[in-house]
């Protein structure tokens, strides 16, 4: 178990890394953009899309990451109390939020998955100009789902005792 | 089932949820696939996979993770000891200029760094130390860094506010616009009330010792001249917002880059530095991404069953008349802020309050102008304000929670005052983007 959380870790580290550094790349397009259109009056027919599928892909991808961090949002008020008394209380709420959590994971999962076939099947374009096929991004959804129940069941197998925390490169964060 | 016993039901499920201690973002996620399939069918769920493939697609939200990495790589860069270095310097000689100096870098640095946590951080570490040193009350202390930070909701480049555009609708452009006025009056009250307090108590705001801040013009000058290009970044951001000539996004995209450059030139600039604002970018990002699936998931199941329809009905059929309804709003607003985060306040009811105010008359750029304000004081209000904690962080330990929750209850009061003031005068708000060229 220790090394399915050690594993899990890294690869939505890495996994949450990489879909970091596509921003730089959304940037680049975007002043690329700017610079062709002002400059050559030559606006590209990719330019609006690519960069709007690459972030929405990297930020679901990262999904997982946010969570090895634990910095996805959770009301304090009530879950704060349990956590501060642990026990079996504690446990019993931890494995409870996991069945929950599973619930929307693995809808993702199952039904992207479906919708990334039907959309290799139909050899789904967007419809635009550029007409980019649109598998790629929808089957995002799934891994997506996948990579986010995975650090859910590492993060729970770390709250129940049952492996150590996995060592995070943490820096002082703040959040808007 | 009636929709009420529903609605009911469905606020049980999530509350339940949340008392598991399951992300929002999950947790709404679950809560529309339980009420999906039981109220209709198991292929409801292909609405909730394929809200998050639309919402991959949007086009806005790209603007998200790009006006934030602007604020990182400007705040690595040190900008915020620049702008309090530079206002104290010009400030200092006033009676409590410290904390004056505070609010008007919050109310700088709110317009290059629209992050919260970032400027109330960096003013807890620099400003703080320096004011209980000099002898500062607490109370004065503590309370204006709370409350500066939180102009950064109101004053652009304002994640809230794109937030609130993606969930109603409404311009980027405009709302930003409409910010800034509402912005510098608040900032006016807190400055005069700072003032207010060092005249008729001295001793707890005490003016800089002279040797700090006569430094000659010179001097003072050499101070703003590292501000000039951030300066330049943020009004170029804004500017080409308010003149249309940049989609939102293209304007996030191009002010990362002045950033950088900015960094550059002002010799701030370090790989690593790059590095962890990438990073932080990245976890935040994530997370609003994932709270706009699970919220839109549960709006979108919530709206088929006829609950949308349903709360709208309700609300308008109460027979207090718009105003009152504006009142109740504004009072749930305020009590959801104590105990939760605005953006799970706004993802949460805007669906369903926003177009209820439209209906009514009220217009939405003004009503995104007056959730922010609500939300200045979800930032403060305890038990779960976000501001005391993120001074809580950075403050020294002799500084405890109840401390600051004390010393911020004279700026709620003011916050909420300029509430008043923003629906009293809607045109504080709409007059400025009402200019813009559409």
């Amino acid at each position: 178990m220790r090394h399915f959380v050690y594993w899990i870790g890294r690869t939505n580290e890495w996994v949450g890394r990489a879909a970091g550094l596509l921003i730089v790349a959304v940037v680049l397009i975007i002043v690329k953009e700017v610079v062709f259109r002002g400059a050559f009056n030559a606006p590209s027919l990719w330019a609006d899309e690519s960069m709007t599928y690459l972030a929405g892909m990297a930020y679901a991808l990262g999904g997982g990451y946010t969570l090895l961090h634990r910095k996805h949002v959770l009301v304090d008020l009530a879950y704060g109390p349990i956590a501060k008394r642990g026990g079996s209380l504690k446990r019993s709420v931890d494995i409870a939020g996991f069945v929950v959590f599973s619930i929307y994971c693995l809808t993702l999962v199952y039904f992207g998955w479906d919708m990334a076939v039907t959309s290799v099947q139909q050899a789904e374009g967007s419809g635009t100009l550029w007409n980019p096929p649109l598998w790629p991004v929808k089957l995002t959804i799934p891994l997506a789902g996948l990579l986010l129940f995975m650090q859910a069941l590492a993060n729970l197998l770390v709250d129940l005792g049952l492996a150590p925390a996995p060592a995070l490169h943490e820096r002082a964060g703040v959040t808007p | 089932m009636s929709v009420d016993i529903l609605t009911l039901l469905i606020l049980a499920a999530l509350v339940a949820a949340l008392m598991l201690g399951v992300p929002i973002a999950f947790a709404t996620g679950a809560v529309a696939c339980v009420f999906g399939v039981w109220l209709f069918d198991v292929n409801t769920l292909n609405l909730v996979v394929s809200r998050v493939f639309t919402l991959m697609g949007n086009q806005i939200l790209v603007s998200v993770p790009l006006f934030i990495l602007m604020a990182m790589v400007l705040e690595k860069a040190g900008i915020a000891e620049d702008i309090f270095n530079a206002a104290y310097v010009w400030s200092g000689r006033l009676r409590g200029g410290l904390a004056v100096a505070v609010i008007i870098s919050c109310a700088l640095m709110a317009a290059m760094v629209g992050v919260i946590g970032a400027e109330i951080v960096t003013m807890g570490v620099v400003a703080l130390p320096a004011m209980l040193k000099r002898g500062y009350g607490k109370s004065i202390a503590l309370g204006s860094i709370c409350a500066g930070g939180g102009l950064a909701t109101l004053i652009p480049p304002s994640v809230v506010f794109i937030m609130y555009a993606l969930t109603t609708g409404s311009s980027i452009g405009q709302l930003y616009m409409a910010g800034i006025v509402p912005g510098l009056i608040l900032a006016a009250m807190y400055i005069v009330y700072v003032m207010g307090v060092s005249y008729l108590k001295p001793e707890i705001a005490p003016a800089a010792p002279r040797e700090e801040t006569d430094i000659g013009l010179l001097a003072k000058l050499a101070y703003v001249k590292k501000l000039v290009l951030p300066g330049a970044v943020a009004f170029g951001v804004l500017g080409s917002l308010y003149t249309g000539i940049a989609t939102p996004t293209e304007a996030a995209g191009l002010g990362v880059m002045g950033a950088v450059i900015a960094a550059v030139v002002n010799r701030r600039f370090s790989w690593a530095g790059m590095r962890s604002a990438i990073v932080e970018t990245t976890k935040v990002t994530c997370m609003l991404y994932w709270l706009f699936f699970g919220a839109s998931a549960l709006v979108g199941i919530y709206t088929i069953a006829g609950g949308t329809e349903y709360l709208k009905e309700l609300m308008t059929g109460l027979p207090i008349g718009k105003w009152g309804i504006l009142l109740v709003v504004n009072l749930i607003w305020i009590a959801l802020g104590c105990i939760i985060d605005w953006i799970g306040i706004l993802l949460l009811t805007a669906p369903i309050f926003v177009p209820v105010l439209v209906t009514l008359g009220f217009d939405p750029v003004w009503i995104g102008v007056m959730f922010c304000m609500n939300m200045q004081i979800s930032y403060l209000s305890p038990p779960f304000g976000p501001a005391a904690f993120y001074l809580k962080g950075a403050a020294p330990p002799s500084i405890s929670m109840g401390d600051i929750f004390r010393s911020v209850w004279p700026f709620i009061g003011i916050q909420v005052l300029a509430l008043g003031v923003l629906i009293a005068f809607p045109q504080t708000a709409l007059w400025l983007p009402n200019t813009m060229l559409r």
